[in-house]
């Protein structure tokens, strides 16, 4: 049961969110984005990409284990480096953080492929303001999740941080 | 065709107009009010006002540079600046990237919005009163000019615009140089009281507590106060003003006092208890989601109703004069039924007085293009605006910005003094969301984090919480000049898809702001050595509004402010409106505005010309009687 959650695409992509990301599993499923995120990816880098992607991560957890350490070395080396995989990552990140796709860069592009979908744009409202940066910052989104008056002059409440 | 002659008839229905409009059609005249914009942005109840405006959070939403008018749609019949065209200007060529021609040397660097509401939909909402001084710049410090008018005479009206729009302050805080005593009436208090200030403001002030500052060989002490802003705080149960109401028998209009009365914020036009207080949505410039903000459509909606006629999709394109009285027969307006499409019919408005309130630029287009209102050539001249100089860098300990209102608080130290002689005047606001304005931060931090840093997971969060929530953005705002030769005009080159002529712009900073600037940095380099604030200011030679001055470079960016294009003055020859806000070539003719206002001090101008506004209508009521 748990060999196959674990190969399967979905779960694979959240594991890999995680790692890039720095936050848990849950937090990530709480912003209801997961699928959303997890469908840009895979319409936009295409599905022999994708899959290869997803693959490497199997491998990479696979081997690594609970071994933090071990894990984010792999995941630096294999897939931030790595020129097929580095720009997604980075764009997965950013994707978790700010609710938006960045175009990949030209070179990527003429290497793997380009797609209608690859423009820099936030994702959609509900992606600007699921973004993880604010949550970090001890803030919220301008103009959502607004905490209300006299908020700015104390300490941001304990949350995610 | 409309064949009702009105009372008045008011272009632009942004605050002056709102101003006029409401005051007017309270004192039982008809107005008609004409506005570019939109029909679906003049909305003031529910469902249709919300929806309006809920579409204008989803393009915030969607937008990738939240801008000023990343909210607000942008007509091509009617189109508005923004910052996003700007871009250095090369040589002699003009840019016309965007819906100013730029012809420089500088391009000129603020926008507004045109559409319901006009440019409070977008501001900011500092409400700051201009100091004595201000007006009498010539006399005082022999640069620029004099007003007409006294701080003094202005001051009823000051009040009746902070009534208008909702200005929350405590009145003993506001200290300001030079002043003396009775800056404000006796027992005079702001409608709400002060907007908390921020937990970084808190930081700030502990940071400059006791310090002194050399400046052109003085040493002057720095202080921090709270910003009176139109934005809705806790009511003031000791304010006790009403109206203003029209008096025809004295003449006057005036607020009343009244022991019964208390103030009531005022909140938004779909649902008056949503935007009772601010909430922090930290999101004012460009857009307050639950209109806690003031913007003009809440004066519109005060209005008597049944003596304003509306008509929207209606650009205002010329002025027609009877050639042997002088007087406005008329304006004729473009009505486009598609914002995409050139198709319009020409319409013309009837009406004893006019009224043109389509803000600086657009007021100083229309009267050149109708070749009206200009014996003194000064139409579309001293084009003024606040030379925004930023400086940022981390402070030692996190302060938690991107919360709360743009603005809080600010140091009022500089806006007025000796050195008026040799340097503009500059406030100093504390800004509350990081370095957002000059950086794009967050979006910066994170991008920088992840491709150059090569940070992800942990280490990526650790990283953000340790520097982003440290961002400090210090803010000069300062004073420009009232210049001839910053001017706009028209040319028969440039033209909209309707046929209306584009703003064509030229424009320079003196050495008298920019020198302001080296000081400025100056300052803010003692105070970030004071506090240990990390300086992460750079300018660079790319910016738009890249300048040096004694060899050093700095950029500044627009403030959003636009003030004299139309500026009133004691003769016909040196000015274009007398005290009044009348032009002096057409008894019938007034603007209102910004424009009006010969120069422009340290302080946001809106307040100013609100109360300007309602000078303006006490004057056209007079005429009306």
């Amino acid at each position: 049961m748990k060999k196959e959650k674990q190969q399967n695409p979905s779960e694979l992509f959240l594991a890999l969110s995680a790692i890039l990301t720095g936050f848990e599993r849950v937090d990530l499923l709480g912003t209801g984005l997961a699928g959303a995120y997890y469908d840009e990816v895979v319409s936009t880098v295409g599905n022999r990409v994708s899959d290869e992607l997803w693959s490497t991560i199997h491998q990479i957890i696979g081997r690594s284990g609970k071994d933090e350490s071990r894990l984010e070395t792999a995941i630096r080396r294999q897939v931030l480096a790595s020129p097929k995989f580095g720009p997604i990552a980075r764009n997965i990140i950013q994707m978790w953080y700010v609710g938006i796709w960045n175009e990949l860069p030209q070179a990527w592009q003429e290497a793997y492929g380009t797609s209608p979908n690859d423009t820099t744009r936030v994702i959609s409202p509900e992606a600007y303001k699921q973004g993880l940066i604010w949550n970090v910052m001890g803030a919220h989104p301008p103009a959502a999740k607004q905490p209300g008056f006299g908020s700015w002059s104390q300490l941001p409440g304990s949350d995610l941080i | 065709m409309t064949e009702k002659s009105y009372d008045v008839v008011i272009v632009g229905a942004g605050i002056a107009g709102a101003i006029v409009a409401k005051t007017l059609t309270q004192a039982g005249y008809s107005v008609l009010l004409l506005e570019a914009g939109l029909q679906a942005g003049m909305a003031f109840e529910d469902p249709k006002a919300y929806e309006n405006y809920q579409s204008y959070l989803n393009n915030y939403y969607n937008a990738l540079a939240k801008v000023p008018n990343a909210p607000y749609p942008n007509l091509q019949d009617a189109p508005s600046p923004n910052v996003l065209d700007l871009s250095p200007i090369q040589g002699t060529t003009p840019d016309t990237t965007g819906y100013f021609v730029q012809k420089g040397p500088l391009p000129f660097a603020s926008d507004y919005a045109r559409t319901p509401g006009g440019t409070t939909l977008h501001w900011l909402g500092t409400c700051l009163r201009m100091l004595p001084n201000d007006f009498r710049l010539k006399t005082v410090y022999g640069h620029g000019v004099d007003w007409p008018i006294s701080y003094e005479e202005l001051k009823p009206y000051y009040e009746m615009a902070e009534r208008e729009i909702g200005v929350s302050a405590n009145v003993e805080e506001q200290v300001y140089p030079n002043t003396g005593e009775g800056f404000f009436g006796e027992d005079y208090v702001f409608p709400m009281h002060k907007i908390p200030q921020s937990y970084l403001d808190q930081k700030f002030t502990e940071g400059v507590q006791g310090m002194k500052v050399g400046v052109g060989g003085d040493d002057i002490e720095l202080y921090v106060t709270s910003t009176p802003q139109g934005r809705n705080s806790i009511p003031n149960h000791r304010y006790k003003l009403t109206g203003p109401v029209w008096d025809p028998y004295t003449n006057k209009l005036v607020l009343e006092r009244s022991e019964q009365a208390s103030y009531e914020p005022v909140g938004s036009i779909w649902d008056p208890y949503t935007g009772q207080r601010c909430e922090g949505n930290a999101s004012c410039v460009p857009i307050c989601p639950v209109q806690a903000k003031y913007n003009a459509l809440k004066t519109i909606k005060r209005a008597r109703r049944e003596n304003l006629d509306i008509v929207t999709q209606a650009v205002a394109s010329k002025i027609e004069v009877d050639p042997t009285t002088g007087r406005v027969k008329a304006i004729s307006y473009k009505k486009y039924h598609d914002p995409g499409s050139p198709e319009h019919t020409t319409e013309t408005a009837r009406g004893t007085v006019f009224a043109i309130a389509a803000h600086s630029v657009e007021n100083a287009k229309m009267l050149l293009a109708s070749g009206v209102a200009n014996s003194s050539n000064q139409v579309g001249r001293n084009l003024m605006d606040h030379m925004v100089f930023l400086t940022w860098g981390l402070m030692p300990e996190r302060v938690y910005p991107y919360r709360g209102p743009g603005s809080t608080s600010n140091l009022p130290v500089f806006r007025d003094g000796d050195f008026r002689k040799r340097h503009a005047a500059f406030i100093m606001p504390i800004d509350n969301w990081g370095f957002g304005w000059p950086t794009g931060a967050p979006y910066s931090s994170l991008s920088a984090a992840v491709n150059q840093m090569n940070l992800f997971g942990k280490q990526l969060r650790k990283h953000i919480d340790e520097t982003v929530s440290r961002q400090l953005l210090l803010h000069f705002e300062c004073e420009q000049l009232p210049q001839s030769e910053n001017r706009v005009t028209i040319d028969p080159q440039y033209t909209d898809p309707l046929g209306n002529f584009r703003p064509v712009i030229q424009y320079n900073v003196s050495d008298y702001t920019r020198a302001a600037m080296a000081v400025a940095k100056n300052i803010s380099n003692q105070i970030f050595a004071r506090i240990g604030i990390q300086d992460q200011t750079q300018y660079n030679p790319t910016d738009s509004d890249y300048l040096t001055y004694d060899g050093v470079g700095y950029t500044f960016w627009g403030a959003g402010h636009l003030v004299g294009t139309h500026r009133m003055g004691l003769t016909r020859h040196d000015s274009v409106v007398n005290s009044q806000q009348r032009t002096w070539d057409h008894e019938n003719l007034f603007l209102v505005g910004c424009g009006n206002m010969p120069t422009i001090g340290t302080s946001n101008p809106t307040l100013t010309m609100a109360a300007l506004s309602f000078w303006a209508a006490e004057n056209i009521l007079r005429d009306l009687k």
